[in-house]
C-alpha cells in the first residue's frame, strides 16, 4: 500500500459513510484532509519517517465508520431540528393568519328571501287590499 | 485509566480550547492534549463532527482561513457559546466538587 493510499482509502472511506448536505459532507472531507496534512507535518518534524508518519496520523484520526457514525448521527439530528423549525414557523403563521380569515367570513346569515310570487305574478306578501266597499258600507249598516 | 473520559466532556472541552482565541480544528486537538498533558485517550477525527454540531447549536461560528500558507477551517465562540462554556463550567465545577468530598470522606 502506499503513502497516499493509507490517506485516500480513509478519506474515501469516510466519504463512502457520510450522509447529510453534499456542501456539509465536503467541509467536513477538506477540514480532515487539512488535519492530516498537520499531523503528518509535525510526525516528520519530530523525527518520523514519511510513510511512517502518514500511518500514524491517519491511526490517531480514528475508525472512518465510527466517526461516520457521529457525523449521521447528528445530521439526522439536524435534519428533524430543520423539521420541527419549519412546522412550527407554519404553525405560527397560522395561529396569525386563521382567525384573520376568519373574520372576514360573514357571520350574519343572508336575509331570507320572503316574497313570494303566485302563479299570477302577483306577490303575497303584498299590502291587504282594502275591504270592498260594498262589505264596508254593509257592515256599517248593522 | 480504563475509561475514556474525554468522550463525556467533549463539548465542554472544545469550547474551552476556544475561549483564549480562534483555532482550527488540529489546533484545538493539539491545544487540548498540551493543556491536559497527553490524558486523554480518543479518535481525534471525533473532534470534527463535534465541532460542526456546535456550530449548528449556534455556540461556534466558522470560516475559511489562511494558516500558515494552509486554508483551514477556523473556529471561535459565538456569544452564546461563551455563555454556555461559562454554565458547563459551572457545572463542571460542582459535580468536580462533590466528587471530591465525597471521595476525601472515604
Amino acid at each position: 500500500m502506499s503513502v497516499q493510499t493509507v490517506r485516500s482509502e480513509w478519506l474515501a472511506a469516510l466519504a463512502a459513510s457520510l450522509r447529510g448536505s453534499r456542501r456539509a459532507k465536503r467541509r467536513l472531507i477538506l477540514e480532515l484532509e487539512g488535519h492530516l496534512e498537520d499531523a503528518i507535518a509535525a510526525e516528520i518534524r519530530a523525527g518520523t519517517e514519511p510513510h511512517a508518519a502518514e500511518t500514524a496520523a491517519v491511526d490517531r484520526l480514528g475508525s472512518a465508520s465510527d466517526i461516520a457514525a457521529r457525523w449521521n448521527a447528528d445530521a439526522h439530528r439536524r435534519r428533524w431540528q430543520v423539521r420541527g423549525k419549519v412546522l412550527a414557523s407554519a404553525l405560527a403563521v397560522a395561529a396569525v393568519v386563521a382567525p384573520v380569515g376568519l373574520a372576514q367570513v360573514p357571520t350574519h346569515k343572508p336575509k331570507p328571501h320572503t316574497a313570494r310570487t303566485d302563479a299570477s305574478g302577483t306577490s303575497s306578501r303584498q299590502a291587504p287590499r282594502a275591504s270592498p266597499s260594498h262589505l264596508v258600507s254593509a257592515g256599517r249598516g248593522r | 485509566m480504563t475509561r475514556d473520559p474525554f468522550s463525556g466532556h467533549l463539548d465542554l472541552l472544545l469550547l474551552a480550547a476556544l475561549r483564549a482565541e480562534p483555532r482550527h480544528g488540529y489546533a484545538v486537538i493539539d491545544h487540548v492534549s498540551r493543556a491536559s498533558g497527553g490524558r486523554f485517550a480518543y479518535q481525534e477525527g471525533t473532534v470534527y463532527p463535534a465541532l460542526h454540531r456546535l456550530e449548528a447549536d449556534g455556540l461556534l461560528r466558522s470560516r475559511w482561513s489562511e494558516v500558515e500558507g494552509r486554508r483551514r477551517r477556523v473556529y471561535e465562540l459565538t456569544p452564546k457559546g461563551v455563555k454556555a462554556l461559562d454554565g458547563r463550567r459551572r457545572d463542571w465545577e460542582r459535580f468536580s466538587h462533590g466528587v471530591s468530598s465525597v471521595l476525601e470522606g472515604i
